[in-house]
């Protein structure tokens, strides 16, 4: 026969299983270590192909991003197989971090309206995602990285265009490859 | 006079198991072993009685040769959930 639970310890039952789930956040540095370092070879890899050559169709480089969205969609599916749990709070980041692909593939597809000047969208859209996602797994780096990004914004409507391509490549390591690396040994510390 | 508490909540598995998937999306049966550190026949038989209810919904799979159980909480077990707890507070006001 079943013990007969008084309400106080019923309710204690529900805090302990409760706090025990809460800690169960996936790890997401790998995304922002991924597309920091592609983001980051893309930037300066144009940057050198506009300055020591006489290639005029530069923004070639963009297509690493293809294979850096395939490795993100591949590593999200085999670590959502192994996982034992998705959280609340992984499914938001998740719905999060789709939200800004969906935009950003918009914005792709719209670009020539927009004269390709789309790179303020494209830092804002990242910078909301990561503020975001800095904000659902209370991590005080991403938060910064995405203002990070918000400045990058700033700064592509403020400063010259010859001074962009160096700020470009601290806008990449400061908004993502930073926060990314702080966030990969906190969690390798907690693990 | 207070409502009686649901007897398939009132009970420390259980509810054990329903404050768990409360919190997450989905959780397979191994994890939600190691945190009610309930054995596997048990925590099978409560996970069963919890399906029958209609509270939890549970799939059964392989992760490669290895069979698979996953729980997930349904609306009708959230509602459950909360209409306990809100009973609770009312026992616990006394």
């Amino acid at each position: 026969m079943e013990k007969e639970l008084k309400p106080e310890e019923s309710l204690k039952i529900i805090e302990q299983m409760i706090q025990k789930t809460k800690a169960n956040l996936h790890d997401s540095s790998f995304y922002f270590l991924l597309w920091g370092w592609i983001i980051l070879l893309i930037v300066i890899g144009q940057s050198l192909l506009e300055h020591f050559t006489t290639y005029n169709k530069t923004y070639i480089v963009w297509i690493l991003v293809i294979p850096g969205i395939i490795t993100s969609l591949i590593y999200g599916a085999i670590k959502g197989k192994k996982a034992k749990i998705e959280s609340h709070l992984d499914r938001l980041n998740f719905l999060n971090w789709m939200i800004f692909l969906g935009s950003y593939f918009i914005v792709i597809i719209f670009m020539k309206d927009f004269d390709y000047k789309v790179s303020p969208i494209i830092f804002l859209l990242a910078g909301n995602a990561t503020l975001l996602t800095g904000f659902i797994i209370k991590f005080r780096p991403l938060i910064i990285g995405g203002l990070v990004f918000w400045a990058g914004v700033f700064c592509q409507f403020l400063l010259p265009y010859n001074l962009l391509e160096f700020v470009f490549p601290f806008i990449i390591i400061f908004g993502y490859l930073v926060p990314g690396y702080l966030l990969k040994f906190q969690n390798k510390k907690n693990a | 006079m207070l409502k009686k508490l649901d007897p398939l909540l009132h009970s420390e598995l259980r509810l054990a198991i329903m404050s768990i998937l409360i919190s997450v999306e989905k959780a397979e049966f191994t994890f939600i072993k190691e945190k009610t550190e309930a054995t596997a026949g048990n925590l099978s038989v409560q996970i069963t009685k919890l399906e029958e209810a209609g509270y939890i919904t549970v799939e059964k799979g392989f992760k490669g040769k290895i069979p698979q159980t996953t729980c997930k909480i349904t609306k009708t077990g959230i509602n459950a959930f909360e209409q306990y707890v809100n009973d609770l507070k009312e026992y616990l006001k006394m």
